[in-house]
């Protein structure tokens, strides 16, 4: 069942008690202290979903936190290529800033900052923590994973780039390896003809995806689907991209009908319970919020031709 | 003069009631200066932790604190066997302290920690080893119903209970604490005549109050074998009273003094950490606060009955409802919850005052089970069986053809008939809040519906009645002193619902002085004298009547003293803004004059009497149901009822089930709203906590735990989503209230959940059975229907 | 247990402090226990109910987990620092409208409302909503209180 966890506590050692909290003021020295400490350490970026996690005592032992603040990795970039946003960019200042208003085609990047509230978490809360805690019911992963974002991680052994697709693995689990770090998020530049769309099903306002859906497509001159991306969150362990639906609706006009017998293929996932929902509503209603985020995608890619 | 001619005088006499005189609280709580009771802070207090149980039933086996015992900075560790051996509860006594040979629910505490930091009492606690023999455990109610059910309570027929509230055993199902049974008229005869039978089940979830405010005590064990407590409960003298039946020592002894609370809505008439909390003191000879986290709120402390409504109703071709037969299930959880026996019976008197029906039958049962102990939640029950009824009164309409408001019209109870209890039905005015939400509701309109696309509108409609309990009483104590103040003395705590400023008001409109004269002066057993508690809606009448008697009293003492000082008859004068002046005449006298001074001027006291005191109660006694035929002994089981309608206007997603509630109108006649915008804010606050039980909020427990004790999964209503909530506010005064006043407090929770129901029926024709209402139920009702119409 | 206790400065409501801290404290446990400054409520800890919303540099947050060694340097703003008398606009309308209840959740709104009039002086219905949507009340249906701040944004423009 995804759930953020139960919590009635019977195990001593789970209580959330670090005895050092570091700042280290440069990444080597930040990959150098988690590469020496390993699993006691742990990097607190905006730390509220470390401590959603360590009041319902799912923090295993913890003696240091490495708080990543003051390593200069809050900026957002752009050059030609690509869209280039550090780590420690709380979702406020992605949020706010003017290139990620101003660039077409990353319509889904925005409409997810839009559904993720409330103001206290995004004043806070950062683009590499809503990556790294790796939970399936964020907002941000399935909106990047849809434009196809990588990942700039660094570590011991230098630094490398990967999908962020695949990145998360399971639930709290992701690919950062001992002593590594996210350092950036790369969005490539959507080409003319694109556009994207994120969406979310959530009990209030205020609520961890039930589901949501980020989509990505790219017409070609004859307003043909080229490529598209479709992932869909809060259905597994991790959010999942859709490659039946993306296929289906790859070289179709892109009509309500073809994407309508594409997004059949999301209720084919399996899903999880939460508590949110149960597996069978999510399966129901999977295949309509993807529909309805691939007819937006759609329409905006249309007007970015 | 006639009554109403002299109601009509007074009002345009009136100064400050039905004024919306500036809340009393709230400057102080917008200062952040206020100290509610998760505040509040003792000099060198210890900090309490409690154990709880993670299994929803087990033996102990064995509790083993040494370890806890011996950490550095622990100054006491307490288990069932450090205090009194002796249950507790206000009308069954079947609540341990500490759970001594089994634990029955998870989140059961088991034992407790005082030390000198809450960081050292979280160590210590996690250090107490508990060993366990996991029970079969049952939390379906209707299981626990069984004769093989797990039987939670094996001693349960040697409990003591209160006398109104007597327990029925029943030894062919074991889980079953209370049972009430109405019989009224024939309802196998009725049903015979009947040319339609309408049945259905419905049910509610468990929801949890969420009082914003997390339940904290403050406890000092006095060196003379007193004790202080400070909780900001809805009801002190009932804190105390239980910390009296549990310690065994006389209530004079214990003192408990309420601070501001933040919010409590029926969960903070129970005991929460106070015992605990004195019992820890009394360990370790100092003070000590248990402040519960959030989950333990959710988990421990107590949640809205779970029902099950079965209803049917034999139906005549014109829609009048000839028989009636409603079983109720409630799942009480694990113990008694303190008023958890009177939801049982008051729920009676949600299904019987509004619809006049002449074969009647009702049960009530409340069943033991391992989930979280019910309790009392504003609304008290009725909410519970609104929810069934006036859903059922829909489902008759479509059944029939009929229409919705002209079938519960030609149902009412008027007033003078008698209702399936006997009692005698004063007038009620269903009629003017149902016009008054039909007003808005404008049922009559065609409707306005999208023309393609998956959204669809519908309205709805409930209509309720609440009523507020009995015998009950208040006193108010007044004390007038020389500086032209007056400090009021109840023991009626602030709980957010505008209490203070009600009561200074009256006090205020009685002596003929400014609001601000008057001092609230916050409850503390040693001093103010006894009131029932915030419960019921119940204060502005009671407590708000006793008020007015005080301050009348002070007011006729003043005029004694005046008159003999100025040597004219009581009959010719006045009070007015602390003077008191002859009517038609030229003599005056300041209040202040009838005081003396000492030589050092350092105070003043009252010839003859030293203070200036005036007192009020109010106590109304009423008769008690026959357990075997539900008969009221009297012909008034309760204090007055409140007529509720409910209408909103809906959007429904027929491919998602996701819905959007547009408009809420509430109206409710509280026979005189003595502080408009405060009657505003309780409708519109009331509603609103309606709608969360109504849509969204449910403790889900899956194997035996609670998996959503956190604010992140349990979901309330929230400034986004939430639509504005019209308050329609109605005048017929109630004979005996404070200037015509009733209360107001819970009626608005009442009519919400079945009213959005029906909406949705009307935007879908699909039905949902039981709440909340969420989008996965209504989807599956949506589908249901399509089904059947293939 | 070999802690290392930090000691930090940080200024609140323009007095700075110097405290010491665990690792692990919050900003809210030490506002509330080692500064007495009780307004600045405590409601889950858990960032899910609002009420101890405070502002640290100008911006929003909830100081239940917000690590206190993290505002190290930095500027609090809690309600207590709000007004000398009580008088703020945001204070002055919730009063006269009798916008809140048990008002627990009060000191947080108003926080949430002044870190939204600051960069939005002229704020939406919407805007407001959406400003306040991590603040729970219990006892209010919202609008009176939405409605206090909107006066309250009039009145704050007007004496500019």
């Amino acid at each position: 069942m995804l759930k953020l966890g139960i919590a009635i506590d019977t195990v001593a050692s789970s209580r959330f008690r670090p005895e050092d909290y570091v700042f280290p003021a440069t990444m080597e020295e930040a990959i150098s202290i988690l590469s020496s400490e390993g699993e006691k350490a742990r990097i607190i970026a905006g730390g509220t979903m470390l401590f959603e996690l360590a009041e319902r005592k799912m923090i295993p032992e913890v003696k240091k936190l490495v708080d990543l603040s003051r390593i200069g990795l809050s900026y957002v970039a752009s050059d030609p290529e690509a869209i280039r946003i550090g780590s420690l960019t709380t979702l406020s200042e992605l949020t706010n800033h003017e290139t990620i208003g101003q660039t077409r085609g990353i319509g889904a990047l925005t409409d997810s900052l839009s559904w993720i509230r409330p103001i206290q978490v995004k004043n806070v809360a950062t683009v590499g923590g809503e990556i790294c805690s790796a939970t399936p019911l964020f907002d941000l992963p399935p909106a990047l994973i849809a434009l196809n974002a990588k990942l700039i991680l660094v570590g011991p052994n230098g630094s490398r780039t990967t999908d962020l697709d695949g990145f998360v693995l399971d639930y709290l689990l992701c690919d950062l390896r001992q002593g590594e770090l996210l350092k950036e998020v790369v969005i490539p530049r959507p080409k003319k003809g694109s556009g994207s769309t994120f969406t979310k099903l959530e009990r209030t306002a205020n609520d961890f995806a039930l589901l949501n859906c980020g989509v990505a497509l790219e017409l070609d001159k004859e307003a043909k689907c080229r490529s598209a991306c479709v992932c869909l969150g809060g259905a597994l362990g991790a959010p999942s991209r859709l490659s039946k639906v993306e296929n289906k609706l790859v070289k179709t006009n892109l009509s309500r009908q073809d994407i309508e017998k594409a997004a059949e293929f999301a209720s084919e996932v399996q899903m999880s319970q939460s508590v949110q929902a149960s597996s069978a509503y999510k399966k129901s209603v999977a295949k309509i919020i993807c529909r309805d985020t691939i007819l937006s995608a759609k329409e905006r890619a249309l007007d970015n031709n | 003069m006639s009554t109403t001619q002299q109601q009509e005088e007074r009002e345009t006499l009136l100064r400050h009631i039905g004024k919306s005189v500036t809340r009393v609280d709230l400057k102080a709580k917008m200062t952040g200066r206020a100290i509610y009771g998760y505040d509040f802070s003792l000099p060198h207090m210890l900090h309490g932790k409690i154990k709880r149980s993670p299994y929803p039933h087990a033996r102990i086996l064995k509790i083993d604190t040494e370890a806890a015992r011996t950490l550095n900075g622990v100054r006491a560790v307490i288990t069932a066997w450090d205090v009194p051996n002796s249950l507790y509860g206000v009308m069954l006594k079947d609540t341990p302290m500490l759970a001594r040979d089994r634990v029955r629910y998870v989140g059961e505490a088991v034992a407790a920690v005082a030390a000198d930091s809450l960081e050292i009492a979280e160590e210590a606690v996690d250090l107490i080893k508990v060993e366990y023999a996991p029970l079969p455990y049952v939390t379906n109610v209707e299981k626990a119903l069984e004769k093989e059910s797990v039987v939670i309570h094996p001693d349960l027929p040697t409990y003591k209970a209160g006398p109104p509230f007597p327990v029925r055993i029943d030894p062919n199902r074991p889980n079953v604490g209370n049972h009430y049974h109405v019989e009224h008229g024939n309802v196998e005869s009725g049903f015979s005549e009947a040319d339609f039978v309408v049945q259905n089940r419905f049910e509610t979830a468990a929801m949890q109050h969420m009082h914003l405010e997390p339940s904290c005590a403050v406890a000092r064990a006095e060196p003379d074998g007193r004790v202080t407590i400070w909780s900001a409960t809805q009801s002190p003298y009932m804190i105390r009273q239980q910390i009296s039946d549990i310690f065994q020592i006389s209530t004079s002894r214990i003192r408990v003094i309420a601070p501001y609370e933040g919010g409590g809505f029926g969960s903070r008439l129970e005991v929460h950490s106070e015992p605990v909390a004195v019992a820890l003191a009394m360990k370790s000879r100092k003070p000590v606060k248990v402040a519960l986290t959030r989950e333990e709120v959710f988990t421990s402390t107590l949640v809205r009955h779970p029902f099950v409504v079965y209803i049917k109703d034999g139906v005549k071709r014109d829609g009048t409802i000839i028989a009636r037969d409603m079983k109720v299930i409630l799942n009480g959880g694990a113990y008694s919850g303190g008023f958890g026996m009177s939801v049982c019976r008051n729920c009676i008197f949600g299904a019987v005052s509004t619809y006049n029906i002449a074969n009647f039958r009702f049960d009530s049962i409340r069943v033991f089970t391992n989930a979280p102990p019910g309790g009392a939640f504003r609304g008290y029950g009725s909410t519970q069986v609104d929810w069934a009824i006036e859903c059922q009164m829909d489902c008759i309409a479509n059944e029939l053809h009929l229409d919705k408001i002209q079938i519960r019209r030609r149902n009412l109870l008027h007033a003078g008939d008698r209702n399936a209890i006997g009692e005698t039905m004063k007038d009620v005015n269903h009629h003017g809040v149902v016009e008054r939400v039909l007003e808005k509701l404008r049922l009559d309109e065609p409707r306005q519906d999208y023309d393609s696309g998956p959204w669809r509108r519908g309205k709805g409609f409930a209509l309720t009645t609440k009523y507020t309990t009995a015998p009950t009483a208040s006193a108010a104590t007044v004390r007038v002193l020389d500086d032209h103040t007056v400090i009021l003395f109840v023991s009626g705590t602030e709980i957010g619902a505008g209490s203070d400023t009600i009561y200074s008001q009256i006090v205020a409109e009685e002596l003929n002085c400014p609001v601000e004269s008057v001092i609230v002066s916050g409850p503390d057993t040693m001093f103010t004298p006894f009131d029932d508690g915030a419960n019921s809606s119940r204060r502005t009448y009671y407590l708000g009547n006793a008020c007015r008697m005080a301050a009348q009293d002070a007011r006729q003492q003043i005029l004694e003293r005046a008159s003999r000082a100025l040597q004219v008859p009581e009959s010719n004068l006045m009070v007015e803004d602390w003077k008191i002046v002859e009517r038609n005449g030229s003599k005056s006298i300041k209040v202040s004059e009838l005081f003396l001074k000492d030589q050092t001027r350092s105070g003043a006291f009252l010839p003859g009497s030293g203070d200036l005191i005036g007192r009020g109660v109010w106590h109304e006694r009423v008769g008690f149901l026959d357990p075997v035929t539900g008969r009221c002994t009297t012909d008034r089981a309760v204090t007055y009822y409140t007529p509720v309608a409910t209408g909103v206007e809906v959007e429904v997603n027929e491919e998602t089930g996701f819905m959007r509630v547009l408009n809420i109108y509430c109206a409710i006649d509280v026979g005189k709203a003595i502080n408009p915008l405060s009657v505003e804010g309780q409708i519109e606050g009331g509603v609103v906590q309606g709608l969360g039980g109504a849509i969204c909020e449910e403790l889900i427990l899956q194997d035996g735990k609670p998996i959503n004790a956190n604010l992140a999964d349990y979901k309330v209503p929230l400034s986004l989503g939430t639509p504005h909530v019209q308050a329609i506010v109605l005048e017929s005064p109630e004979a005996n209230g404070p200037y015509g006043a009733r209360g107001v407090g819970e009626g608005p929770i009442t009519g919400i959940s079945p009213a959005l129901a029906n909406a949705i029926v009307d935007a879908t024709g699909a039905r949902v059975y039981d709440i909340p209402l969420t989008p996965e139920k209504i989807l599956a009702a949506i589908n249901l229907k399509a089904k059947q119409r293939k | 247990m070999a802690r290392a206790r930090k000691r930090i400065s940080l200024n609140v409501n323009g007095t700075d402090y110097s405290i010491e801290a665990n690792p692990y404290d919050s900003l809210n446990w030490i506002l509330r226990e080692e500064l007495g400054l009780t307004g600045t409520k405590r409601g889950c800890d858990t960032g899910g109910c609002g009420s101890c919303t405070v502002m640290v540099d100008g911006k929003a947050i909830y100081s239940c987990m917000y690590p206190v060694v993290k505002a190290a340097g930095k500027t609090v703003e809690t309600i207590e620092g709000l007004s000398e008398e009580g008088d703020h606009p945001l204070q002055s309308a919730i009063v006269r409208n009798s916008a809140l209840q048990c008002a627990y959740c009060g000191p947080g709104i108003i926080m949430s409302a002044k870190s939204l009039l600051d960069s939005n002086p002229t704020p939406t219905e919407t805007e407001v909503r959406e400003a306040l949507v991590g603040n729970i009340c219990r006892c209010t249906g919202y609008g009176k209180v939405v409605k206090s701040i909107l006066e309250a944004s009039i009145e704050i423009a007007k004496s500019r």
